[in-house]
C-alpha cells in the first residue's frame, strides 16, 4: 500500500486539538487514520521537520502536511523516506561543516541540553564535524537525534474507499445503493449514501443538479452502472 | 549490664524510628482529581507557568494528614499557620512519559503512584507533592476503539471534505543562498523579550502538558524587518510567503551562547543590536520563521 496524499484530521475524542490525527490516502483513495503515539511517527517524520519549501519540496518526496494552528509538519509516505529527508539535511551544506555541538544548537535552538543527550547517547566527541563522522559515527549520530525525537507507534485505522455495486430504483428514481464494504454487501438509502460521498468514503461522484438536489455518478473513467437485474417488484429495478 | 540494655532498646527503638521514617519515603498510592492551576508570571518568568495538581479524595487526605504529622512540631505549626492545603497535591520531576499521561487525564479521577516529598515554602500553593511514577488507573470513560467501522455517525467525525493542496509556495523562489557561496553576517536592532514556548515533550502546548519553554526573541524593527526577510541563507531555506504565514513573523528567535543570557535578563524589553547568521526554520525545535545564530550582542 502506498500512500499518495496526507492531510491533518482532527484530534481524538478527549485529546487536545494540537494533539491531531494524520490521515493518509492511497491510490485506491483508502484512508488509514493515524492517531496516539508521538508526532514523529504520525507523521512518517522522525527528525520532526516542519513544512517549509525545504521539506515539502518535490526532492524530499512529502506527501502533505499536518499540524494545528501553530505548527505544522512535513508528512511522508513511510519513515524511509522521512528518514532520508533529515540524512539529506544533516548532510547538507549547512549542517556537515558544523561540529556536533554546533548542529544540535542549530537543530534544537531551544534546548542547550541536546548536545548533552547526542553525547550521552552516541559517545561521539561533541567537537567533531558531521562531515568529519565516518559512515558508522554517522548512523549513530542520526539514530541518536531520532531516538531524541520520539518515535512511538499508536494507533492506525484502515477504512476503505467502497464501492457502489448496485442501485435500488423506484419508479425510475434511486432510492438506495448497494455498498461493496469489508463486511460484503449492505445497502444503504440514498441520503445516507450522499453522505459517505461527501465524505469521500465512496467511489462516486456528487452531482449538484441545477434544481438544488443531488445525485451520484460512477467516477470518471469507471463503467457506468448497468442493469442487470429488472423488476424485483413492480416499478423496482435494480442496476449494477 | 542492665545499662547495655537499656541502650540497645533505645538503639533499636531509634532503628525502627528511622526505618519508619524511611518507609514514610517510600512509594505512596494516591487517588483523586487531576487539575492544573495557573502561576502568576513576572517579567521574566523562571518557573513554569501552571503546575499539576491532584485533588486528593478522602481515603488520601488520611494519608496526607499521617505524613504530615510525621513532619516535626515546628514544621506543622509553621505550615498550619500558611494554611497549608492537605486536600491538595502537586506532580513534580514527571518524566516525559508521565507528563503525556497526566496532559491526557485532565480533570480524571486518577490513582498515581510515586514518591510523596514534604511541602515547599517557594512553591505558589503550599501542600505537599509527589513525584509520580505511575498512573495505575483512571476512571473510565468513552472508549471510542471499540467502534465500528459500520457505525457511519462515528466515521464522520473523521473526515474532511479533501481540499487540493496547493503548490503556489513551492513557486515562489526561494531566499536561498547559491552553492559555495559565504553565510552574510548581519546585524539586527529591535526590542528584545522574553516569550514563553512549549517545550518538550510534544511542543505543541503548554496547557496540556508540555514543558515551559523561555526564548529570548527580538522584535524586529522596519529597517532589521527588511534585512531578515532579504537576507539570502543556506539550505534548508523557505521563501518570502511562507515565512510571512506565521502569525510571529516579526520575531527573530535568538540562538545564544550561556554567557549571553545574563545581558539578556538585564536588557529585557530594552533595545539591542544583535550580529550574527539568519537561518530558517525547519524543525519542530524552532518557534520562528527566522532565527539567528548570535555572534555579538549589544545594546543599541
Amino acid at each position: 500500500m502506498t500512500f499518495i496524499k496526507a492531510q491533518t484530521g482532527p484530534a481524538n475524542f478527549g485529546d487536545a486539538e494540537s494533539k491531531f490525527t494524520v490521515q493518509y490516502f492511497d491510490e485506491e483513495g483508502n484512508m488509514t487514520i493515524r492517531s496516539d503515539g508521538k508526532r514523529a511517527w504520525r507523521c512518517n517524520n522522525p527528525g520532526n521537520l516542519k513544512k517549509s519549501p525545504y521539506s515539502m519540496s518535490k526532492k524530499r518526496r512529502a506527501i502533505g502536511f499536518a499540524g494545528d494552528i501553530n505548527d505544522e509538519y512535513a508528512v511522508y509516505p513511510d519513515h524511509e523516506t522521512g528518514h532520508q529527508a533529515l540524512v539529506i539535511m544533516l548532510k547538507g551544506n549547512i549542517y556537515s561543516p558544523l561540529t556536533l555541538k554546533q548542529a544540535s544548537k542549530k537543530y534544537v535552538a531551544s534546548d542547550p541540553d541536546h548536545i548533552h543527550k547526542i553525547v550521552k547517547m552516541t559517545k561521539l566527541d561533541p567537537n567533531q564535524t558531521i562531515k568529519s563522522l565516518t559512515d558508522k559515527e554517522f548512523e549513530i549520530y542520526w539514530k541518536a537525534i531520532e531516538e531524541n525525537e520520539g518515535w512511538e507507534e499508536g494507533r492506525e485505522d484502515f477504512i476503505q474507499r467502497w464501492y457502489i455495486t448496485g442501485v435500488h430504483k423506484k419508479r425510475g428514481v434511486i432510492i438506495e445503493f448497494l455498498i461493496a464494504n469489508n463486511d460484503g454487501l449492505t445497502w444503504v438509502s440514498k441520503e445516507q449514501a450522499l453522505k459517505l460521498a461527501l465524505e469521500g468514503r465512496l467511489h462516486a461522484i456528487l452531482v449538484h443538479a441545477k434544481n438544488g438536489g443531488l445525485f451520484l455518478r460512477p467516477e470518471y473513467g469507471s463503467k457506468p452502472f448497468e442493469l442487470v437485474l429488472v423488476a424485483q417488484k413492480d416499478h423496482e429495478e435494480v442496476f449494477c | 549490664m542492665k545499662k547495655f540494655f537499656v541502650n540497645a532498646i533505645y538503639f533499636c527503638i531509634g532503628i525502627f524510628a528511622l526505618f519508619t521514617y524511611l518507609e514514610a519515603k517510600e512509594n505512596i498510592r494516591l487517588s483523586g482529581k487531576l487539575v492544573k492551576r495557573y502561576y502568576p508570571a513576572p517579567c521574566i518568568v523562571k518557573n513554569v507557568a501552571f503546575g499539576w495538581y491532584l485533588e486528593v479524595d478522602k481515603s488520601s487526605q488520611k494519608e496526607i494528614r499521617k505524613q504530615f504529622h510525621h513532619l516535626s512540631k515546628k514544621d506543622q505549626h509553621l505550615f498550619e499557620t500558611l494554611n497549608i492545603d492537605l486536600s491538595l497535591v502537586q506532580c513534580v520531576d514527571c518524566s516525559d512519559e508521565i507528563l503525556l499521561k497526566i496532559r491526557s487525564f485532565e480533570d480524571a479521577i486518577i490513582t498515581l503512584e510515586g514518591k510523596l516529598e514534604s511541602p515547599c515554602l517557594s512553591r505558589k500553593y503550599l501542600c505537599f507533592s509527589v513525584a509520580p511514577e505511575a498512573i495505575i488507573s483512571k476512571s473510565p470513560t468513552t472508549n471510542i476503539k471499540n467502534a465500528s467501522l459500520d457505525k457511519f455517525d462515528y466515521l464522520s467525525r473523521y473526515f474532511y471534505v479533501e481540499n487540493e493542496s496547493s503548490e503556489e509556495s513551492e513557486n515562489e523562489p526561494l531566499l536561498q543562498l547559491p552553492e559555495g557561496d559565504p553565510e552574510k553576517l548581519v546585524t539586527l536592532q529591535g526590542r528584545l523579550i522574553l516569550r514563553l514556548f512549549p517545550g518538550p515533550p510534544e511542543y505543541t502546548s503548554i496547557e496540556r502538558g508540555d514543558r515551559a519553554n523561555y526564548c529570548w526573541l527580538l522584535q524586529m524593527d522596519e529597517e532589521s524587518f527588511r534585512i531578515a526577510t532579504t537576507t539570502l541563507v543556506q539550505e534548508p531555506s523557505s521563501n518570502l510567503k511562507s515565512i510571512m504565514s506565521w502569525s510571529n513573523h516579526r520575531e527573530l528567535y535568538l540562538s545564544l551562547e550561556e554567557n549571553m543570557i545574563d545581558f539578556c535578563c538585564d536588557h529585557e524589553s530594552k533595545k539591542i543590536t544583535v550580529k550574527g547568521y539568519l537561518f530558517h526554520a525547519h524543525t519542530a525545535h524552532h518557534p520562528t520563521p527566522i532565527l539567528i545564530d548570535v555572534k555579538k550582542i549589544l545594546n543599541y
